[in-house]
């Protein structure tokens, strides 16, 4: 029997993007809470004053990032209940190839899809113009990395009945350096040097060829 | 019982679960064009037997040889030529019939030998294709998980309680098939409790819970 990787990685892909489309009310779930963090911090500080204007950037950067996260827990978890996950680990088709094309249309889904909440969130929190597509740029690079590692906290914590809180004792420290990058980028804004932003691509492209192998790593140790 | 080689042969096998054997020793061979029931109380490690033949679930033995091939080597090989439907129906919900069983062969980077159409022909699921699997009953999906059998050549098929929730008539069906498939040189090993319909001629085996000391 004929084993072709490119149909492997391509309906990986596509079972995916169109699962995400049929279940896309759920897809609300994130958006609104990053949303909600937004509001609950401008409420929070309140509109008037200097504060709002200098945490604005760092705030709907940490709002999309813990929304992120809570979609992380369903990367493999579905797949393990209902048996799919068994049928993947004994496929003639490599593990690695196979969560990338996971990891692509995860990113695609969450990364790009929670991206499009920053116009909002810059609005609630009273963002400078100018700065808006920067955080634009920055969120869509960053999250690519945070699915990265999020990919990899799920394959080892999915053998876990609830892993929910030690995923997030995995993952969020490691959102640090995408953090601090994609932030540093945003507060430094327009002209400024765009050093902060090629770091955080380059930790994402090496997060992002890197995390397959690892979460391969992780699921096969957890198979049993 | 023909003398050529199993297909499949086990020596003093043994299924762990948390480093705790599951049964006692297992000796078994199974040849081409044989069937295999296993049996057994629940809890006898029916399930974890085929999951440890796919290497799923953690084992031990003296022997294990997949079509004269040593394992672990031999997994992939055994893997390739074996087909597994297991407890759990592998299938989403929120697909229907034909895309839950096209993504199943995609994910595998292989193409389907015959349509999706026929394959739920052979399990009694004619024109179901377009139905989402989430609005059928819990035997209908049974059968629906077997059909995938169909779409991919195998010589050995691990069956996990295959006519579990289904009535009588689609059992008869379904075990009419699974002859079909041993007669023509196929190796089936299944589990279950009860009766077989007398289609499928098998070979019981019993697993028996491990000696505690």
């Amino acid at each position: 029997m004929e084993l072709s990787l490119s149909r492997a990685f391509y309906t990986a892909l596509q079972r995916d993007l169109q699962l995400a489309w049929r279940r896309r009310g759920d897809l609300l779930h994130p958006f609104a809470f990053a949303l909600l963090v937004g509001t609950l911090f401008a409420i929070g500080v309140g509109a008037e004053g200097p504060f709002l204007a200098t945490a604005a950037a760092p705030v709907a950067f940490l709002a999309v990032l813990l929304a992120l996260f809570l979609s992380v827990d369903g990367l493999f978890r579905p797949d393990r209940d209902d048996g799919q996950l068994d049928h993947v680990l004994i496929s003639p088709v490599p593990l690695p190839l196979h969560l990338s094309a996971r990891l692509l249309a995860y990113w695609l889904v969450h990364g790009i899809g929670l991206t499009l909440a920053a116009p909002l969130l810059a609005l609630l929190l009273r963002l400078q113009g100018e700065l808006l597509p920067i955080l634009l740029l920055a969120l869509g690079i960053c999250t690519l990395g945070m699915s990265a590692i999020g990919l990899v906290g799920a394959a080892l914590t999915v053998p876990l009945r609830r892993g929910g809180m030690l995923l997030a004792l995995i993952v969020l420290p490691l959102y640090v350096p995408l953090l601090i990058f994609g932030c540093g980028a945003v507060i430094a804004g327009t002209g400024a040097s765009a050093a902060p932003l090629l770091l955080a691509a380059a930790l994402s492209v090496f997060l992002a060829t890197l995390a397959p192998f690892a979460a391969a790593m992780a699921l096969r140790l957890g198979m049993d | 019982m023909s003398s050529t080689k199993p297909l499949l042969q086990l020596r003093q096998f043994l299924s762990l679960r948390g480093g705790e054997p599951v049964f006692a020793p297992l000796d078994l061979d199974l040849h081409a064009g044989e069937a295999i029931w296993l049996t057994g109380p629940n809890g006898a490690g029916k399930t974890s037997l085929l999951r440890s033949l796919l290497g799923l679930a953690e084992c031990e033995y003296e022997g294990f040889e997949f079509d004269g091939q040593q394992l672990p080597g031999a997994w992939p090989w055994l893997r390739q030529h074996t087909a597994w439907v297991g407890h759990e129906p592998a299938m989403k919900a929120e697909f229907t019939l034909a895309e839950n069983l096209h993504f199943d062969l995609g994910l595998r980077g292989a193409q389907p030998i015959c349509s999706v159409a026929a394959a739920l022909q052979k399990v009694g699921l004619p024109g179901f294709g377009e139905l989402r699997a989430g609005t059928l009953s819990a035997g209908q999906r049974r059968r629906a998980a077997l059909a995938r059998l169909a779409l991919r050549p195998a010589r050995l098929w691990l069956l996990d309680e295959p006519l579990a929730n289904l009535d009588t008539e689609s059992a008869t069906l379904l075990a009419g098939w699974m002859a079909e498939f041993v007669a023509a040189g196929g190796a089936l090993m299944l589990t279950g409790h009860g009766q077989l319909p007398a289609v499928l001629p098998v070979r019981r085996c019993a697993l028996e819970l491990p000696t505690w000391n």
